[in-house]
């Protein structure tokens, strides 16, 4: 890792029986956020929990800055369903020396939290608002968010892109996000790495991200093109109407 | 560092039932009933609480903690130890008060020394094979639970089965003198507890670092 920055992850492998994630590349600088896009089984969640600890790689390395205060949400991931979000945030904040009680309450009063409510009286958006509001209250210098915003209306999206917006425009702290929603990189990322079946298939800033896969598709300097265009320029499977058993 | 993982244990992670099953040793007060019983119920605790621990994703929550899943494995093995020592404590006074108005158990025997040293051996065998076996994978409780339940029954069965040995009914006695001729039992038996938590400990670490989640 550099001085320049937060997060190096170098050569990273992952075997499993049914598939690899294989030399896994990337670097995250200070004050900006990366958006990881790949379609479903393409190894972002693998690469996100080998970065947080859950999975240990087969190869390769992770320097992570303040990884004793990283701070990881897997989206969709219920936690604790029975017990009210005040007693969660009551034994959570013990682990982080550096809890920002203040910081945690501005984020229950943006995303309109009642922390006297039970986990499983709230909806999945509320649920996953939840545990932004906690991940983001610890001044970690990496949050790492798996699907942040899967589930989660246009307006709720909306507030939670200024809230990561926020939370780098210090230029101490960066974010790693994994997504579907094109719409979320195309607002919010400043870097984005494209994971294609295990690899890296490219990893640069959007613009340039872009621009590269103009050059890909042999398409003109001007030409529009988005991320989902991309994705499915990429990804897509024309079907065979004959192989469809009647 | 510790001390938050235990905390958070019974606070978040516990299974409701723990704090019913903290009281089941003054079963003792029962004047016909095998005492063992209160033994699996130390063993059957910790297996909900997993079981509860895999419906509330808290293994994920906490392997997100700081420690990681050194941090899980630190609370569970905290949890299962001072929920036994304490459900273990909470039986002595009900023994106590028992043997003031019956000394006799036909049901078994005497909750004694030989009764919590030899159930604290069973305990420390159950906990080291229940708990390392099920960090090896950190999902799968059934087998774990099957072999250390087994191994803990055939000790328990052992110290039901010694009082009718000839020559050593003292072992079953409540009397003052025979209860100092049982006290290696019960030095035995909180060595093998203390030993097992830091066995248990360590292996259960060593074995669930090498778990992806």
């Amino acid at each position: 890792m550099t001085n320049d920055s937060l997060l190096a992850v170098s050569h990273l492998t992952k075997h499993y029986p049914q598939f690899t994630l294989q030399d896994v590349s990337f670097t995250i600088a200070p004050g900006t956020i990366m958006g990881m896009i790949g379609v479903n089984g393409a190894g972002k969640s693998t690469t996100l929990k080998s970065i947080a600890g859950l999975v240990n790689p087969t190869s390769g390395t992770i320097q992570l800055a303040g990884a004793e205060n990283l701070a990881v949400m897997l989206g969709e991931t219920v936690y604790y369903p029975e017990k009210k979000l005040a007693a969660i945030t009551k034994t959570t904040r013990q682990f982080y020396s550096q809890w920002d009680e203040d910081q945690y309450r501005y984020y229950l009063r943006f995303f309109n939290l009642d922390d006297q409510k039970k986990v499983k009286e709230l909806s999945t958006g509320m649920q996953i608002k939840y545990q932004l509001a906690v991940t983001m209250s610890h001044h970690a210098s990496m949050l790492i968010l798996d699907e942040p915003t899967s589930g989660i209306d246009p307006v709720s999206r909306d507030a939670i892109r200024q809230v990561f917006r926020h939370y780098v425009a210090d230029g101490r702290h960066s974010i790693l996000f994994s997504t579907h929603i094109t719409t979320d990189l195309a607002a919010i990322a400043d870097t984005i790495t494209y994971i294609h079946a295990g690899t890296v298939l490219y990893s640069a800033a959007k613009a340039d991200f872009i621009d590269h896969f103009r050059r890909e598709f042999s398409l003109g300097v001007d030409a529009p093109l988005n991320f989902d265009d991309i994705m499915i320029k990429i990804e897509r499977k024309d079907s065979d109407d004959s192989a469809i058993p009647a | 560092m510790t001390l938050p993982y235990l905390r958070k244990e019974y606070l978040l992670a516990a299974h409701p039932t723990t704090w019913f099953f903290i009281w089941l040793g003054a079963l003792v007060l029962v004047p016909a009933y095998p005492y063992s019983v209160v033994f699996f119920f130390a063993m059957l605790a910790p297996s909900l609480d997993l079981v509860y621990a895999k419906q509330t994703n808290d293994i994920l929550y906490t392997a997100l903690l700081p420690a990681g899943k050194a941090g899980v494995v630190r609370g569970k093995v905290l949890y299962t130890f001072t929920f036994q020592t304490a459900m273990l404590l909470l039986t002595i006074p009900w023994a106590l008060l028992r043997t003031l108005y019956i000394q006799t158990n036909h049901a078994g025997i005497n909750a004694n020394m030989t009764y919590f040293g030899l159930g604290l051996l069973a305990l420390a065998v159950f906990d080291y094979l229940f708990l390392t076996g099920f960090f090896k994978t950190g999902t799968k409780i059934g087998w774990p639970y099957f072999w250390g339940t087994l191994a803990a029954l055939i000790l328990l069965g052992v110290m039901e089965t010694l009082p009718h040995l000839p020559g050593l009914s003292w072992v079953n006695s409540v009397q003052p003198a025979a209860l100092l001729h049982q006290l290696p039992f019960l030095v035995v038996g909180l060595i093998a507890f203390i030993i097992s938590f830091f066995w248990t400990l360590r292996i259960s670490i060593r074995n669930f670092k090498r778990v992806d989640l």
